[in-house]
């Protein structure tokens, strides 16, 4: 495709590139310029630009398809703020996938926050139930207290609320352990609220025996891993919460 | 008849700002007009670019959920292409999802249209006897046979020169807001129309009568 003007047609990508873009006025003025000074002496590009015109016009005469359906959203769609976390891809359906999977690590890491410390939290109220509730066959309390605790601490911290009443007047009973336990107190009295008096009916029966506790140090370690868990758990939620709110 | 014009814009825009300022705080029926005002180009988008009605209605309705989740987010001055980007976005996770790798290289463009590249496509122009160059494209009508076979040829391109090419010509959208669209650059958009467009002659029919005419041929005017 030699014409006149060698140059022109060296790259002929390029100049139906620039064609093209002519057509749609999209060429910088200077360009478009020297543009039509060539195609007033070369019959091929104008052609060309003729056919790249022709096409145009073709899909611009296509109708515009007939709806289908509507598309409205169901008046009792949730709001923004009030909808559930979603999955990466549709919290965020302007990013390329790159960014998607960056952003879709930190609400990930909330949910691990919140595994972590819900787990955390559990492990340090099995600890604390089979160090002093339960007495010091640690072994077999562990075993038998385990699906108990985990199944009322799991779902929120909240939730263990009776759990923790329940080992409130445990405290008074076992003065072995009483040390260990200025912090779940702590930990237990916003959740668990003052209900020392009917909750003292629920003493179980190895209470006493609890005071001869092998190692003084496992309560504290359970306290320790509760505030821990619910703290991590807290974060996470709130982490969580946050990120939603912020649909980005 | 301009000065009206951008009057009737300008009270458009100020509705729209208010629509969505609506829908950010909440509104479900005020962001239920702006479906109502966009679905069908959304639609119409999804549908030539994806090809299959069902399909494009699943995209088109996830794109309107997901504008709305994410209608916090939305800042600029063109709804319409804030819209047509998720459009977009969801056209192509359909393409990932269906396991059809769209082109992403040029190289790998460049193999698509190898096959259209011959000399015979490049000399093909359509005889002017059978475009009027005084047809008015919002006025004249295709026969349903063209329909079709347009929207075959569309099909055959490469994801992503289809979509430049359907935003550009079916659409009405000026290059900048393709590449915001699409997210890519300039040069890339200006690339994709144009190989679109070289690629389509080469695949819709060198014979017959595409168009019903009216009037006479005229002189060949430039744009």
């Amino acid at each position: 495709m030699i014409g006149g003007n060698g140059r022109e047609h060296a790259d002929r990508e390029a100049l139906r590139e620039r064609l093209s873009a002519y057509l749609d006025g999209e060429l910088a003025p200077g360009d478009a310029a020297a543009l039509e000074r060539h195609l007033a002496e070369c019959a091929e590009c104008r052609d060309e630009l003729a056919g790249l015109r022709d096409v145009r016009a073709l899909l611009r005469a296509l109708p515009q398809p007939e709806l289908p359906r509507s598309f409205a959203l169901p008046s009792t769609t949730a709001t923004p703020a009030a909808a559930p976390p979603r999955a990466p891809v549709a919290a965020n359906p302007l990013s390329s996938t790159r960014s998607r999977q960056a952003r879709g690590t930190v609400p990930a890491l909330a949910r691990a926050a919140q595994w972590v410390g819900g787990l955390a939290a559990c492990f340090g109220l099995i600890l604390i139930l089979a160090t002093t509730v339960l007495g010091g066959n640690l072994g077999h309390t562990l075993s038998t207290a385990a699906p108990a605790s985990g199944g009322a601490s799991a779902p929120m911290h909240t939730s263990s609320a009776p759990q923790q009443t329940a080992t409130a007047p445990a405290v008074g009973r076992t003065p072995g352990t009483a040390a260990g336990f200025g912090q779940p107190t702590h930990t237990a009295s916003p959740a668990g609220t003052a209900t020392n008096g009917p909750a003292s009916t629920n003493t179980p029966p190895h209470a006493t025996a609890a005071q001869t506790a092998p190692l003084p140090v496992l309560p504290v370690t359970g306290a320790g891993l509760l505030a821990g868990g619910v703290v991590l758990l807290g974060a996470g939620s709130v982490a969580a919460r946050r990120r939603q709110r912020r649909a980005r | 008849m301009a000065q009206r014009r951008n009057g009737d814009d300008e009270r458009r825009a100020a509705e729209e700002r208010a629509l969505v300022e609506r829908s950010q705080r909440g509104e479900v029926a005020a962001f239920n007009v702006l479906v109502e005002r966009y679905q069908s180009a959304a639609y119409a988008l999804a549908l030539r670019v994806v090809g299959d009605p069902d399909a494009a209605a699943d995209v088109t309705q996830d794109a309107f959920f997901s504008a709305f989740r994410a209608i916090d987010s939305f800042r600029g001055s063109s709804f319409r292409a804030w819209l047509l980007r998720i459009v977009s976005n969801g056209c192509m996770d359909h393409f990932r999802a269906q396991g059809r790798r769209p082109a992403v290289s040029l190289e790998a463009t460049l193999e698509d249209d190898r096959g259209f590249d011959d000399p015979a496509a490049s000399d093909y122009r359509m005889p002017k006897t059978m475009i009027d160059p005084s047809w008015d494209p919002e006025h004249a009508a295709l026969r349903a046979e063209t329909i079709a076979q347009i929207e075959a040829a569309l099909l055959r391109l490469p994801p992503e020169q289809r979509m430049a090419v359907v935003l550009s010509d079916v659409q009405g959208m000026p290059y900048d807001e393709i590449a915001r669209v699409m997210g890519t650059s300039l040069g890339t958009v200006k690339s994709r129309i144009a190989r679109a467009r070289a690629h389509l002659r080469g695949l819709l029919p060198r014979e017959g009568e595409l168009f019903r005419q009216r009037g006479r041929p005229g002189t060949e005017r430039e744009r």
